[in-house]
C-alpha cells in the first residue's frame, strides 16, 4: 500500500522521537546521579511495599543494634562492681576466718573491725555503681542511687529490660536489694561482725562467716546471670548487624541502579540521540523542490 | 474544425492549469498547517460539439475540488486524542501527589512515620532521658506537620482541578458554539475550495474540544459534524447544547449536558483533560480518605493508651496528639504542651509510692505505645498495620501514576499511528506537489502555445482577406 510521506509528519515524528530520546536520557542520568533505579515510586509500584518493609526493619534492626550495645555497656558495669563485691567479700570472709582465731589480741580485732567498716562503705558504693548517671542495681528507679546513707535500699524491685532483637530481651538493671539483701542483708552482717569482733563475740564472728559465703555465693550467681545476659546481648547485636547488612544488600537490589547497565544504556540513548538530532536536520532539506 | 473552438478549447486548458496551480500553492503553504487536509482537482473533458457531421472536443473541464479525507479516520483520531489527554492530565496531576508524597525523602509521611517509631525505641532504653523525649516529640512533630502538608497540598490541588473545570466552561461552550456556527457556514458554501478549508478547522476545533471534555463525531455526507458526548448531541448541525459545571452534594465537582428537560450528568464518562482531572480528582478524594481515616484512627489509638500512662512529673497522660474530625489529616498536630515539655510524656505505667513519680525507667506504657505499630487494624477490613496502610495510601498513588503512564504511552502510540493514516490519506507530499505543479506547468505552456500556433494561423488567413 502506498504510504504517503509528508514532510510534516516525519518532522512530527523525529520530534516526538527526540523528546522521548531526551526524556528518557534524564531519567538515565538521574538513575547514575542518584546511584538509584528507582527515582520516582510509580517507576516500580510493585516494590514501594517491599521498599518500605526494608526500610522499616532497618531502622529496627539499628535501633536494636543501639538497644545490645546500651545493654551491653551496663552489664558490664555490673558485672565489674559485682566482681569487685565479691573481692569485697572475699577479703570480709578472710578477715572473719582471721578474727574466729584465737591468736588475735581484741586490739586485733577492733583494728580489723576498723577495716571492715571500711569495706562496707566500699561495698555500698559499688551497690551504687553506675554509669552515665545511671545505677545498675536500683532496677527501674535508676536514676537516684539505690542505698541510702543508713544503707536502705531505695531504688526499685523491678529489673529493667532493654529489647535487643523482636523476641529478646536482657535484663540490664538489676534489684540491688536482691543483690545485697537477699536471704542475708550484708550490710546488717558486716555490721553484726563489726559488733562481733568489737566484743570477741566467736559466735557473732562465725555466723559472718557462713552469711559472708551466701552473699558471696548469691552475687557468683548473679555475676554468672549477667555473663548469660551479656552473652544474649552480643549475639543479638551480631544478629542485627548480620540482619542489617542482609537487609541493606536486599534493598540495594531493589532500588539500587547498576552502574555499569546504566551507563552503557545512557551511551546508547546518547547516540540514538545524536543520530536523531542529524536525521532531523536532514529531513528538511529531502524535496523536489529543493532541486526546481 | 473550427480554429475558434480550438482557442476555445486551449484557453479552458489554461484556466484548468491556473486552477491546478492554484490548488498546488494552497497544499503547499498549508504543508504544515495542522489539521489541514489536501486539497484535489478533479478534471474531466468538456462535452464534444458536434459539427459538420464530428464530434469537435472542447477542452477540459474542473469538475470538482475535493477535500482528501477519511471521515473513519478523522472519528477515530477525535476520539483517541481524548482518551491521550485523558491519562496525561491523570499523569500531570497524580505526579504532583506522588512528588509530594517523595517515598524516600526525610520529612516524608513514611520517613517521618518510621523517624517517630524508632524515636519511641529508642527512648524505651532510657525513658527519662530528655534528649530522647526531645526528639520523640520533635519527631512527632515532624510527623504530623508531614501529613498536614500532604493533606493541604491535596486539598488545594482538588480545589485548583475545581476552579479550572468551572472556569473553562465558558471557553469549551465557545467551542460549541463554534462549531455549530462552522457547520452553518459549510452548508452554505456549497462544494468551494472554502467549504474545505472550512471542514478543516472545524475538524481543528473539534479535536481541541476533544483534548479538552473528550467527544464523538459523526460526520454526515454533506460535510456536517454532529458532535456527541456519552451518547448524547451536544452539536447537531447548526444547533448546539452547552455543558454546565455544578457541584453536588458532596462538594464534587459534576460536569453536565444542558437540555430543555434539566441537564444530564457525563462527569463519570468524560475524557479528555476534564476526564482526566476527575479521575485525578476522585483518585485525590480516595487517598485523603485514607489519610483522614488514619489519622482518625492512629489518634485515638494513641491517645488512648497515652492517657493511661504517666509523665515525669507524675500526672497522667495528655491527648499527645490533637485532631479535628472535619480534616482530621489536616489538622492532626503534638499537644502544645507536649511540644512545649517532653517531661509530660507519659509513659510509665505507675507511680512510685514512695516518690509520687515514676521510677526513670518503667516504660510499660511506652511498651503498649510501641506496640501499637504491631496492631493489624487498619484499612477498610482492618488487616494493616499503620505503616503498612501508609504503603497502601503511596502505592495506590504510585500504581495510579504509573497506570495513567502506560495508558498515556499506549494512547500516544495509537495517536501517531492514526497521525501517520491520516497524513497518508490527508496529508501533503511535497514530492508529489511538485510533480503536479511541472504537469499543470507543461499543460499550461502546451496551451499557451497551442493558442499562440492557432492565433498565428488565424492571422495568416486574416492576410489572405
Amino acid at each position: 500500500m502506498l504510504i504517503r510521506s509528508t514532510l510534516f509528519s516525519r518532522l512530527s515524528y523525529m520530534s516526538r522521537e527526540n523528546t522521548e530520546l531526551a526524556g528518557e536520557l534524564q531519567n538515565v542520568q538521574k538513575q547514575i546521579a542518584t546511584g538509584k533505579r528507582i527515582v520516582n515510586m510509580s517507576d516500580e509500584p510493585w516494590t514501594i511495599s517491599q521498599v518500605h518493609m526494608l526500610r522499616e526493619e532497618t531502622s529496627l534492626q539499628s535501633v536494636f543494634k543501639g538497644s545490645s550495645n546500651l545493654a551491653r555497656t551496663l552489664l558490664s558495669q555490673a558485672e565489674n562492681g559485682l566482681s569487685q563485691s565479691m573481692n569485697v567479700m572475699s577479703r570480709l570472709k578472710q578477715l572473719a576466718v582471721q578474727g574466729a582465731n584465737d591468736t588475735y589480741t581484741l586490739t586485733d580485732l577492733e583494728d580489723m573491725a576498723e577495716e571492715v567498716g571500711n569495706l562496707k562503705e566500699r561495698l555500698v558504693n559499688l551497690a551504687n555503681t553506675e554509669f552515665n548517671g545511671r545505677y545498675v542495681f536500683a532496677g527501674t528507679a535508676y536514676d537516684t542511687p539505690p542505698f541510702d546513707s543508713s544503707y536502705t535500699y531505695v531504688g526499685s524491685t523491678t529489673e529493667v529490660s532493654i529489647d535487643v532483637s523482636s523476641n529478646a530481651k536482657v535484663e540490664a538493671g538489676f534489684d540491688g536489694s536482691d543483690v545485697f539483701q537477699g536471704s542475708v542483708d550484708v550490710f546488717t552482717a558486716i555490721d553484726d561482725f563489726i559488733a562481733g569482733l568489737n566484743s570477741d563475740d566467736d559466735a557473732a564472728i562465725q555466723t559472718a562467716i557462713q552469711e559472708f559465703d551466701d552473699v558471696f555465693s548469691k552475687m557468683g550467681n548473679y555475676i554468672t546471670r549477667i555473663g548469660g545476659e551479656m552473652n544474649i546481648a552480643e549475639d543479638m547485636f551480631d544478629v542485627a548487624n548480620s540482619i542489617e547488612i542482609g537487609l541493606a544488600e536486599r534493598l540495594s537490589a531493589v532500588e539500587d541502579v547498576d552502574a555499569a547497565e546504566a551507563l552503557t544504556r545512557f551511551s546508547m540513548l546518547q547516540n540514538q540521540y545524536q543520530i536523531n538530532l542529524q536525521l532531523t536536520s536532514k529531513t528538511r532539506g529531502m524535496s523536489l523542490f529543493e532541486r526546481m | 474544425m473550427s480554429l475558434l473552438t480550438t482557442l476555445h478549447a486551449a484557453r479552458r486548458g489554461i484556466t484548468v492549469a491556473s486552477e491546478g496551480i492554484n490548488i498546488v500553492g494552497h497544499n503547499t503553504a498549508n504543508a504544515t498547517t495542522d489539521g489541514y487536509s489536501r486539497r484535489e482537482m478533479t478534471v474531466t473533458t468538456m462535452y464534444p460539439l458536434y459539427r459538420n457531421g464530428a464530434w469537435l472536443g472542447q477542452g477540459p473541464n474542473r469538475a470538482s475540488f475535493t477535500r482528501s479525507a477519511d471521515s473513519f479516520v478523522d472519528q477515530n483520531m477525535i476520539s483517541t486524542a481524548g482518551s491521550q489527554q485523558y491519562s496525561k492530565e491523570t499523569f500531570d496531576v497524580l505526579k504532583l501527589v506522588e512528588s509530594k508524597l517523595s517515598d524516600a525523602t526525610p520529612g516524608s509521611i513514611i520517613e517521618s512515620y518510621r523517624e517517630f517509631t524508632e524515636s519511641m525505641r529508642n527512648l524505651s532504653n532510657e525513658p527519662d532521658d530528655p534528649n530522647l523525649r526531645d526528639l520523640v516529640v520533635l519527631y512527632a512533630n515532624r510527623f504530623t506537620n508531614s501529613i498536614n502538608e500532604v493533606a493541604e497540598f491535596a486539598t488545594d490541588i482538588k480545589d485548583s482541578l475545581k476552579t479550572d473545570m468551572e472556569t473553562s466552561m465558558n471557553h469549551v461552550n465557545d467551542k460549541l458554539a463554534t462549531i455549530a456556527n462552522l457547520n452553518a457556514r459549510i452548508l452554505g458554501t456549497g462544494g468551494s475550495i472554502s467549504a474545505g478549508d472550512l471542514q478543516d478547522q472545524r475538524d481543528l476545533v473539534i479535536r481541541e474540544l476533544a483534548e479538552i471534555t473528550g467527544v464523538t463525531v459523526r460526520f454526515s455526507p454533506d460535510g456536517q459534524a454532529n458532535v456527541y458526548m456519552d451518547g448524547h448531541v451536544v452539536v447537531q448541525n447548526e444547533n448546539h447544547r452547552e455543558l454546565e459545571y455544578y457541584e453536588d452534594a458532596s462538594g464534587d465537582p459534576q460536569i453536565a449536558v444542558k437540555t430543555d428537560a434539566g441537564r444530564i450528568t457525563v462527569t463519570e464518562v468524560m475524557q479528555g483533560r476534564f476526564g482526566g482531572r476527575n479521575d485525578a480528582y476522585a483518585k485525590i478524594n480516595t487517598m485523603l480518605d485514607s489519610l483522614n481515616n488514619w489519622a482518625t484512627q492512629f489518634v485515638s489509638d494513641f491517645n488512648t493508651v497515652h492517657q493511661g500512662g504517666y509523665d515525669q512529673n507524675g500526672n497522667t497522660g495528655l491527648d499527645f496528639f490533637t485532631i479535628n474530625s472535619i480534616s482530621p489529616a489536616s489538622s492532626i498536630t503534638i499537644d502544645a504542651g507536649i511540644l512545649a515539655d517532653s517531661s509530660t510524656i507519659a509513659v510509665a505505667g505507675a507511680l512510685n509510692a514512695t516518690t509520687g513519680f515514676p521510677d526513670a525507667g518503667d516504660r510499660d506504657v511506652l511498651d503498649l505505645l510501641i506496640a501499637l505499630e504491631d496492631s493489624a487494624s487498619y484499612g477498610s477490613t482492618g488487616a494493616y498495620t499503620a505503616r503498612q496502610e501508609l504503603t497502601n495510601i503511596y502505592s495506590s498513588i504510585a500504581t495510579k501514576v504509573r497506570e495513567a503512564q502506560d495508558n498515556y504511552d499506549l494512547q500516544s502510540m495509537r495517536m501517531e499511528d492514526i497521525n501517520e493514516l491520516r497524513a497518508s490519506i490527508s496529508g501533503v507530499n511535497l514530492d508529489e506537489e511538485a510533480v503536479k505543479l511541472m504537469e499543470y506547468q507543461a499543460s499550461y505552456e502546451a496551451a499557451s502555445r497551442v493558442i499562440s500556433v492557432t492565433n498565428m494561423l488565424l492571422g495568416q488567413l486574416m492576410d489572405v482577406v
